[in-house]
C-alpha cells in the first residue's frame, strides 16, 4: 500500500455516482471508503432512525468521496448537508441521539474535533451518567486524522488521544476496510458516543470484505501479523508502517508480531499484555503526538501487565512534538516510518 | 449581499453546479461585478484597470518563480518556532 500519497492524488471532484450494490457475490475487494459507504447504507437500510449530517455529505458525497451515491438512495431528509459549523453539527447530532435518532456526524477534518469538543466531552460523554443512566446517546462521529497529504498544520492533525481521555466516549480507529466495515456498523447501533475515525491516507487502500453481514465487536485487539521476538503494536495506517517493519526486521532474522488494537476505548489489554509476555519485547507505534498520548497509555499497560516478562523497556513512537509542517521535508521527518520503526527494533533486540 | 465569491471554496471545488447554478455565477460577473461597474460608469479608465492587473500579475508571477526557485528548508528547521 503506498503510504505517500500527494494530495493531488486524492480526488476532490468526482461527477460519477456510485452505485451501492445491494447485495454481492463473494468476497470482494473494496477501498476503505467504499467499506465505509456500504457500512452507512446497510444501515441505513436496516434502521430508518440512522441519518447522515455534516459538510458536503450530500451531492458531493465528501472531498474523500465516501459517501458518494447515498442523498440519491436515501433522499435530503436522510443525507443533511449543513453549513460548515461543525459545533452545530455536533449539537444536532447529538439532540437527534437523545431523543430517539441514531446521527452519524460527518466532521471531514479531525482538526475540527476542536470545534466539537464541547458538546462531545461536556454533553455527550457525560449525559448517560448525570441522567442516572436514564438518557443516553447513540451518536457516531466519522473524522480523520492522518500526516503526510502536504495539509500542513491545521488539516493533518491526529487528535484521537483528546477523545479518548474523556470517559464515556468510544474510540475507534479502523486500518482495513474489513475492520472498518465491521466496526463502523457496531458504532452505529452502539448506545454510546462513538469517535470513528479514519486515516485520510488509507481511503484508497484496499482489502477483501465478505458479501455477507458481520459487525465486529468493540474491544477486540487483531494480531496482523504473528512473530515470537517483538511486538509491535500500531493503530490506524501506523499499522502499515509497523508490516513494512516487520518485513525489514524478517530480512535480519527477526520475527516481529503486529497488533492493531482497532478501539482506543475500551481497549483490549489483554491481547497486548499477552503479545508482550510472549515475545519479551513491545513498541507501540501511533500517529498522534508522542506526548501525553496514545503510545504513553498503552505502553504503561504492557509495562505493568507484563513486565517480569519485559528483556527491556517499552518503546513508542508518535508525531513528533511539533505542529505539522506543510514543507515535505519536513513533514516526512515528524511521522514514523517502516524504517525509523525497524530501526528502534534493532535497539531493543541489539 | 456585499461580496460574492467567484470561485470555488478551495482549488478542486471546480463544479459547484451542486451547490449554486452556473447562471447566478454569471450573473454576478456580468452585471454585478463592482470593477466592472466603475468601468461602465466610466469612474475609471479601462486601461488604469489593465495596468494594475498587469502589476499585480507580475508580482503574484515573481513570488511563485521565487517560491519554485528556493531549496527546500533545512531538515534541522523541523523544530524551530514551535515556541517564542
Amino acid at each position: 500500500m503506498p503510504r505517500r500519497l500527494g494530495a493531488a492524488t486524492i480526488s476532490t471532484q468526482s461527477s460519477s455516482v456510485q452505485e451501492i450494490p445491494t447485495s454481492h457475490e463473494g468476497p470482494r475487494e473494496i477501498s476503505l471508503s467504499q467499506a465505509v459507504n456500504e457500512a452507512l447504507a446497510e444501515e441505513m437500510r436496516r434502521d430508518p432512525t440512522v441519518f447522515l449530517v455534516g459538510e458536503d455529505v450530500a451531492e458531493a458525497g465528501t472531498p474523500f468521496k465516501v459517501t458518494s451515491g447515498l442523498v440519491e438512495e436515501f433522499g435530503a431528509q436522510r443525507v443533511l448537508d449543513s453549513p460548515i459549523s461543525e459545533a452545530g453539527i455536533s449539537g444536532i447530532g447529538l439532540g437527534a441521539a437523545m431523543t430517539g435518532m441514531r446521527p452519524v456526524v460527518d466532521i471531514m477534518f479531525g482538526d475540527f474535533l476542536t470545534l466539537v469538543m464541547d458538546q462531545l466531552v461536556n454533553q455527550a460523554a457525560k449525559i448517560h451518567y448525570m441522567s442516572g443512566g436514564r438518557l443516553s446517546a447513540p451518536l457516531t462521529i466519522r473524522t480523520t486524522l492522518g500526516a503526510s497529504r502536504r495539509s500542513a498544520a491545521q488539516h493533518s492533525q491526529s487528535l484521537h488521544a483528546w477523545v479518548a481521555h474523556a470517559p464515556g466516549l468510544k474510540v475507534v480507529l479502523p486500518s482495513t476496510p474489513y475492520d472498518a466495515k465491521g466496526l463502523l456498523k457496531t458504532a452505529i447501533r452502539d448506545d454510546n458516543p462513538v469517535v470513528f475515525i479514519e486515516d485520510k491516507m488509507n481511503f484508497q487502500t484496499k482489502g477483501i470484505v465478505p458479501s455477507e453481514e458481520y459487525l465486529i465487536p468493540f474491544g477486540q485487539a487483531d494480531v496482523k501479523r504473528e512473530g515470537e521476538d517483538v511486538t509491535i503494536v500500531a493503530t490506524s495506517s501506523m499499522v502499515y508502517v509497523a508490516l513494512a517493519a516487520a518485513d525489514l526486521l524478517a530480512a535480519d532474522g527477526i520475527s516481529a508480531e503486529v497488533i492493531d488494537p482497532r478501539t482506543l476505548v475500551p481497549l483490549d489489554t489483554e491481547t497486548l499484555i499477552a503479545s508482550a509476555k510472549k515475545t519479551g519485547r513491545a513498541i507501540v507505534v501511533d500517529e498522534g503526538h508522542r506526548g501525553y498520548g496514545v503510545t504513553g497509555e498503552i505502553a504503561s499497560v504492557i509495562a505493568e501487565g507484563a513486565f517480569y516478562h519485559l528483556d527491556a523497556p517499552v518503546r513508542r513512537a508518535g508525531a513528533m512534538d511539533v505542529p505539522v509542517p506543510f514543507s515535505p521535508v519536513l513533514e516526512d521527518q515528524t511521522v514514523p516510518t517502516g524504517e525509523s520503526v525497524y530501526e528502534l527494533a534493532k535497539e531493543l533486540i541489539r | 449581499m456585499l461580496t460574492y465569491r467567484y470561485h470555488g471554496h478551495h482549488v478542486g471545488d471546480v463544479d459547484r453546479a451542486y451547490y449554486r447554478s452556473k447562471d447566478e455565477e454569471r450573473e454576478w460577473a456580468e452585471s454585478r461585478d463592482p470593477i466592472q461597474l466603475l468601468v461602465d460608469r466610466g469612474l475609471v479608465p479601462a486601461a488604469e484597470l489593465e495596468r494594475i492587473d498587469a502589476e499585480v500579475a507580475a508580482e503574484v508571477e515573481a513570488g511563485v518563480a521565487f517560491a519554485l526557485d528556493a531549496p527546500y528548508p533545512p531538515e534541522s528547521e523541523v523544530v524551530e518556532h514551535v515556541y517564542a
